[in-house]
């Protein structure tokens, strides 16, 4: 049910016939004029409404086998008529039929202000179409073929069936008519079927004076890979819409802006949808059977080769696999091979990296690059890789394996104490490089009959040895034994002990210590060197008297005696006037101890 | 006379000769060995290498010996080899890298060298013997010499003192190279016997005695042991009926210790040669 909106019409004009229509009766007619038409031809359905121009409100009921438009025209007209004035409403629809036979309205309700009325029932008779129409019908036809011929798409499946996941390449190719005003492309083709996968569509190739169909065309074309997606049978087509000037004339035999020129009048532009025809295409499940663990998705003619960098690193440095997988295939849908760590290599994540047509991504090489991190030393076997494939024209699985290859990985540095002097170790691992390892010696070298050299504790000669300071130390002990017994020690410790007090009274400028001291040095070594027997109980007379007995000078005898002169007036009369210094009288007295003969 | 000097001669020839061709015999040997590896006969330039070790010890002869087993990946065999290299020349540096990349390929850490491993070694044994003569004898003759000599007591208490102290540090550091050397010679390097096949790659270090009791511990090929000593000073050991010899052994730091068959092992140093 079709719910008509009469819309609301100002009254404006003419208040006086509304004023005096008030007294006219109002009355509703309807009809459809022409009340007989054929299949090809339109009516229109009148509704009437004497005594009143206020716009009416209900519903129009929906009749099958009829179409009727909801934009209706209205008509309103005010006359006299003998005298009388007489107001009226038309609102007229648009009627297209569906179906021949009599389609009859039926009759129903109108609201005209506070009145309600009954539009009564109305039958339109529909013929057959007669030979005019047929005419036109196919004048039609053959304008439509002619514009499906003007501009049109053209897709050609490369199989009649597909297996689940494979792409195949192809291209849409949009034929343009030379002589069709195209002003641009507004779009490139898409794709209607959602079975189907498609890799992104780039710049056209366009290619001029193109004939077919005994036209001249410029065709514009792009490189697809379609994947099917879905298995099953399923549809496909490509649509675009192309910008067209056409001319403004709108009383065209034809109606069409096809065969009139619009480059000598003033046109407009309008759009127009180009649609491929409808292909089919199976879509085929890959088969169970057979089908290998390593296979992952990659379908199509596929070979593979793996390369490694490097073939000797340290320990800890990378190594890159290259594994190439080349020919035509998924490429776009091609997982990585499997590829796991295991206890010599840690293994990461691929790079991807395709070299080929890079809009469809069908044909060209496709190569994983992984980064490989070797664990241990040693001469190690990078792992093999499975790789398995679905060939689509065999119908058959492929399995290929990489080769294996060997990686010598040395042992690398490894980390120094910095404390044990790391400056000694890193020159000694410098100069020793690993590529020097296990060099074999041409020559024995040194015999030995025993690997450990004999202990020093068990050697005859260590011991031997030892005999030799002991027999020092023996000796040592035997001359200081004896010495001690002969009185020179005592002498030598007294003679030491006088002497530095005489130092020392220098040192604190005691005349009476240092005279004192003096005169028992005196006594204690001339007495020893005439080897008297008490030398601190000699006397200066005896002391003279053991001088002179040594034949010593006279001038030596009285210096002594002066000097002891001096030492006893020192110390029992206190007479300290002495001209000489401590010093110079030290000296004197050394000098004259070394004459004493 | 003259035939008691004509044979006098005789024989001091033939003991000449004798000598100077048992002392080519290992250069023999460690030649045909070296011709032999040459050759790609890995296993007949072992054996060769091995019969010229009965005869006499070389460096070179030890490390050829260790490089051939290395390349052979029998890393307990070629830790021991390079071990008994190093003893005969300390300062190859050569063997000190390869003995550190064997630790590496037979996943052990290199032994850790300490403070007192460098300097109290047995091989520092002798030096500080030396030094702990040197020390002792200098010091006594200063001493008598101060006490007979000398009249200051003072002087004669001070060197009295730094001469005990230097004679107690001296006699230390000769008692721990001591108890190194003595290690040493009880020293012995795992690996698998020649004659047996086995795949768990450790070897076990049993509860007692003999092949059928559990594992105290397992270690890996070319791990160092220390022989115990029993109380009568000799290595703890115990023969079986099969007439195979069993040692008691510890690790170095004392963790592991268990009975071990003497085929599973090498001595760093033979106690019968």
């Amino acid at each position: 049910m079709v719910r008509l909106i009469i819309t609301f019409l100002v009254l404006s004009h003419f208040p006086c016939f509304i004023c005096h229509s008030q007294g006219q009766n109002l009355r509703v007619e309807s009809s459809f004029q022409p009340p007989s038409i054929t299949l090809s031809n339109n009516s229109v359905y009148k509704v009437i409404i004497h005594g009143s121009q206020e716009n009416p409100q209900g519903s129009l009921p929906q009749v099958p086998g009829l179409i009727i438009s909801n934009s209706p025209q209205t008509f309103r007209s005010a006359s006299f008529r003998n005298g009388v004035p007489s107001v009226r409403l038309e609102i007229s629809f648009q009627v297209k039929p569906k179906k021949m036979g009599k389609h009859t309205i039926p009759s129903w309700p109108v609201k005209i202000g506070s009145n309600t009325l009954q539009v009564p029932s109305s039958t339109i008779e529909v013929l057959a179409p007669n030979q005019q129409d047929k005419i036109r019908q196919n004048a039609e036809e053959k304008q439509k073929s002619e514009l499906k011929e003007a501009c049109f798409i053209e897709f050609t499946k490369p199989r009649s069936f597909l297996f689940e996941g494979e792409t195949v390449s192809g291209s849409i190719n949009l034929y343009i008519w030379d002589r069709l005003p195209v002003s641009r492309i507004e779009r490139a083709p898409q794709k209607d079927g959602d079975a189907f996968s498609l890799t992104e569509l780039g710049q056209p190739q366009e290619k001029r004076n193109q004939s077919k169909y005994n036209k001249s065309y410029t065709v514009f074309s792009w490189p697809i890979g379609l994947t099917a997606a879905i298995a099953g049978k399923h549809s496909i087509t490509f649509n675009t819409s192309i910008r067209v000037r056409v001319k403004s004339r709108g009383n065209s035999p034809f109606a069409s802006p096809f065969h009139n020129d619009p480059f000598f009048g003033f046109g407009r532009e309008e759009s127009l949808k180009v649609t491929s025809e409808l292909q089919n295409i199976t879509v085929k499940s890959l088969p169970v059977i057979n089908r290998p663990k390593s296979f992952n998705g990659a379908i199509g003619s596929l070979s593979t080769r793996s390369t490694v960098d490097n073939d000797r690193v340290s320990l800890g440095d990378p190594v890159r696999f290259f594994f190439d997988i080349e020919g035509q295939g998924n490429f776009s849908a091609m997982p990585a091979p499997i590829f796991e760590s295991n206890s010599d290599f840690k293994i990461g994540p691929p790079a991807f990296s395709f070299a080929g047509n890079e809009l469809t991504k069908h044909q060209g090489k496709q190569r994983f690059e992984y980064i490989l991190t070797p664990l241990n030393p040693g001469l190690l076997k990078i792992p093999v890789i499975h790789f398995s494939y679905f060939d689509p024209i065999q119908e058959k699985y492929f399995t290929l394996n990489s080769s294996e290859h060997p990686l010598r990985v040395d042992p690398g540095e490894t980390w120094i104490d910095t404390t044990r002097g790391e400056l000694e170790v890193e020159e000694r691992s410098n100069s020793i490089p690993t590529a020097d390892l296990f060099q074999t010696e041409n020559e024995p070298g040194k015999w030995v009959h025993e690997i450990q050299k004999t202990i020093l504790l068990n050697s005859s000669i260590f011991w031997a040895a030892q005999g030799i300071p002991f027999i020092c130390v023996c000796g040592l002990i035997f001359y200081g034994r004896k010495r001690k017994r002969t009185g020179k020690d005592i002498f030598r410790q007294k003679q030491t002990s006088l002497k530095k007090q005489m130092k020392e009274a220098i040192e604190y400028k005691d005349s009476t210590l240092f005279y004192r001291a003096t005169r028992e040095r005196i006594r204690l070594e001339i007495g020893s060197f005439y080897k008297y027997g008490n030398p601190s109980s000699l006397s200066n007379n005896e002391i003279s008297s053991l001088l002179k007995n040594g034949n010593n000078e006279e001038s030596l005898i009285s210096q002594i005696q002066e000097i002891l002169h001096i030492s006893d007036s020192h110390e029992f009369a206190e007479n300290e006037e002495f001209s000489q210094s401590l010093d110079d009288q030290l000296k004197k007295i050394n000098g004259l101890l070394k004459k004493i003969r | 006379m003259k035939l008691t000097i004509k044979l006098y001669c005789i024989f001091i020839c033939a003991f000449i000769l004798r000598s100077q061709c048992a002392g080519g015999q290992e250069d023999r040997l460690f030649y045909d060995a070296v011709r032999t590896e040459a050759a790609g006969d890995l296993d007949q330039a072992i054996n060769l290498y091995l019969e010229a070790s009965t005869l006499s010890h070389s460096a070179n002869l030890h490390g050829n010996l260790a490089n051939l087993y290395f390349k052979k990946e029998q890393y307990g065999h070629s830790i021991l080899h390079f071990r008994k290299a190093l003893l005969l020349n300390p300062r190859d540096t050569e063997l000190s890298a390869n003995l550190n990349f064997a630790y590496e390929m037979a996943k052990m850490p290199p032994p850790m060298q300490s403070f007192a491993s460098n300097y109290f070694s047995a091989n520092f044994l002798s030096f500080w013997i030396i030094i702990c003569a040197i020390i002792f004898w200098t010091g006594l003759l200063i001493l008598f010499y101060i006490f007979f000599f000398k009249t200051s007591k003072k002087t004669f208490l001070y060197f009295t003192i730094c001469w005990v102290i230097s004679c107690l540090l001296s006699c230390f550091a000769a008692c721990l190279s001591l108890q190194q050397q003595s290690e040493l010679y009880r020293e012995v390097i795992v690996h698998f016997p020649q004659t047996e096949n086995n795949h768990s790659k450790t070897i076990p270090l049993r509860r007692f005695a003999g092949e059928s009791n559990s594992a105290n511990t397992n270690i890996l090929p070319g791990e160092s042991l220390i022989i115990r000593l029993g109380n009568d000073g000799v290595s703890k050991s115990h023969q079986i009926a099969n007439g195979k010899t069993w040692y008691l052994a510890n690790s170095a730091d004392g963790k592991k210790k268990g009975w071990i068959r003497e085929d599973e092992f090498g001595w760093i140093i033979d106690p019968n040669s």
